[in-house]
């Protein structure tokens, strides 16, 4: 009889070790998501001048160029969910994009107060990076997660699914109206491998040049579309060539997750902790 | 040189690729007499460098040694599919440079010396017998947004 109970007494010993050590990992699990750069997301709406900023938690607006930020509320709907994924419209109304994992899309035309999901006709709703067309308003592109890249041209109405995307796990992704794509423009992915670069029509992704490790975000000067940022770690590359050759900038302060350029030349780098920077001279000097 | 097809198949492949498509209500069929001159022309003109069976170059994915594209497949496995008529005309007619290349040879040779207008069409038929049908219904909706084949390479 004792042996019985002293049986049960290892069993559940050894029960509750097991759970202290899964609570040890699962807790190690989160804070480590929480603090991986690629979590947030971030955005410029040059109609508006307003710097849009998440840290993969919740979504925030700057109308100060990233001085003050306010928080932006998204739907009921969308509570639990994590925006991990952002886009602007350059052209017409601005349009704003969010996504993330459980999330699916959704717009909104008023800088966040009124959202309408647009991701119904994806076939799921795990969109891992986001991109908006940079010269046609109703085009925005999407990852889904083991899918591939979708396309929608009538703002979210259908959408269709026209690439595998790279051979390498995207982070985030740009469309670029570079010149010399056989239909609109370029695509720009920021992958595990570095930055990989396709013609709008999908005839494939290429990698764009060498870099020295995972690339978390990419980000491109709409008024010298060749000139383009990626950033790797805590590192920050420029290209003057369309990503044939990359130079280090000036290193931000921290692991950068997202990047963003608005039209007066200023590129905004958001950090692991939320922070978001700025720089005036192209890398050179960060705020 | 490859056989021509043998006419059932050929109709097989015809009417497979006029066949009905989910949500798109009577695509239409492609031209037999088209598609058969289209493959004469391009077993002649397009094969030695898109491969006999439009499998494209070895490797094909990524710039070859001297940094050039090579020439890419145009059967199923490839991107042919996702042009519009108006763009592969162009493409074939006009030929094309990848901006990337590292030398100055163009990535796609113009044809329009060489083919005639109705040339250009028929190898483009043919090339669409090549893909799935869901491949050719995307093709057709790329087409109805962003270009037909220019008017003097209309029926």
């Amino acid at each position: 009889m004792s042996g019985i109970i002293e049986q049960r007494k290892r069993r559940l010993s050894s029960i509750v070790r097991t759970a202290a050590l899964l609570a040890v990992v699962l807790v190690a699990q989160v804070a480590s998501a929480s603090a991986e750069p690629g979590a947030g997301a971030l955005a410029y709406a040059p109609q508006t001048e307003t710097l849009f900023k998440s840290d993969g938690q919740a979504l925030y607006r700057s109308d100060s160029g990233g001085k003050e930020w306010a928080k932006v509320p998204l739907p009921p709907s969308a509570k639990a969910a994590r925006v991990t994924a952002m886009a602007v419209s350059a052209v017409g109304q601005g349009a704003l994009y969010v996504a993330g994992r459980g999330l699916g899309v959704l717009k909104s035309t008023d800088a966040g107060k009124n959202w309408v999901p647009i991701g119904q006709g994806l076939p799921r709703d795990d969109v891992i990076a986001l991109s908006a067309h940079s010269s046609v308003a109703d085009t925005v592109y999407a990852v889904l997660a083991g899918k591939g890249i979708y396309r929608t041209e009538d703002g979210g109405k259908r959408w269709r699914m026209v690439d595998k995307g790279p051979q390498a796990a995207m982070r985030s992704f740009i469309h670029s109206g570079m010149e010399g794509s056989m239909q609109s423009g370029w695509l720009f992915a920021a992958t595990d491998k570095g930055v990989y670069r396709a013609m709008d029509c999908f005839c494939g992704f290429r990698l764009a040049g060498s870099l020295p490790g995972p690339v978390f975000a990419v980000t491109y000067d709409p008024k010298q579309p060749k000139e383009l940022y990626a950033a790797v770690g805590k590192d920050v590359f420029i290209t003057a060539n369309g990503g044939e050759e990359w130079q280090k900038a000036a290193s931000p302060g921290g692991d950068v997750g997202a990047l963003a350029y608005s039209p007066t030349g200023v590129l905004y780098a958001l950090l692991a902790d939320g922070r978001v920077v700025h720089s005036k001279d192209k890398g050179k000097q960060w705020e | 040189m490859q056989r021509p097809l043998p006419v059932g198949l050929m109709t097989a492949l015809v009417m497979g690729a006029g066949a009905l498509a989910a949500g798109e209500a009577n695509p239409p069929p492609l031209d037999p007499k088209e598609v058969e001159a289209g493959r004469v022309v391009y077993q002649k003109y397009c094969a030695s460098c898109h491969g006999v069976r439009a499998e494209g170059e070895p490797n094909w994915e990524a710039p070859n040694a001297k940094g050039e594209l090579p020439a890419p497949p145009h059967d199923a496995e490839g991107h042919t599919w996702k042009h519009s008529d108006e763009m592969l005309y162009r493409m074939t007619s006009e030929g094309w440079r990848d901006p990337f290349n590292k030398t100055e040879h163009l990535t796609m040779p113009p044809f329009r010396e060489q083919l005639s207008p109705q040339e250009i069409r028929n190898v483009i038929t043919y090339l669409k017998t090549l893909w799935t049908e869901e491949q050719r219904q995307f093709q057709r909706e790329e087409t109805q947004v962003r270009g037909a084949f220019p008017p003097q390479a209309r029926r």
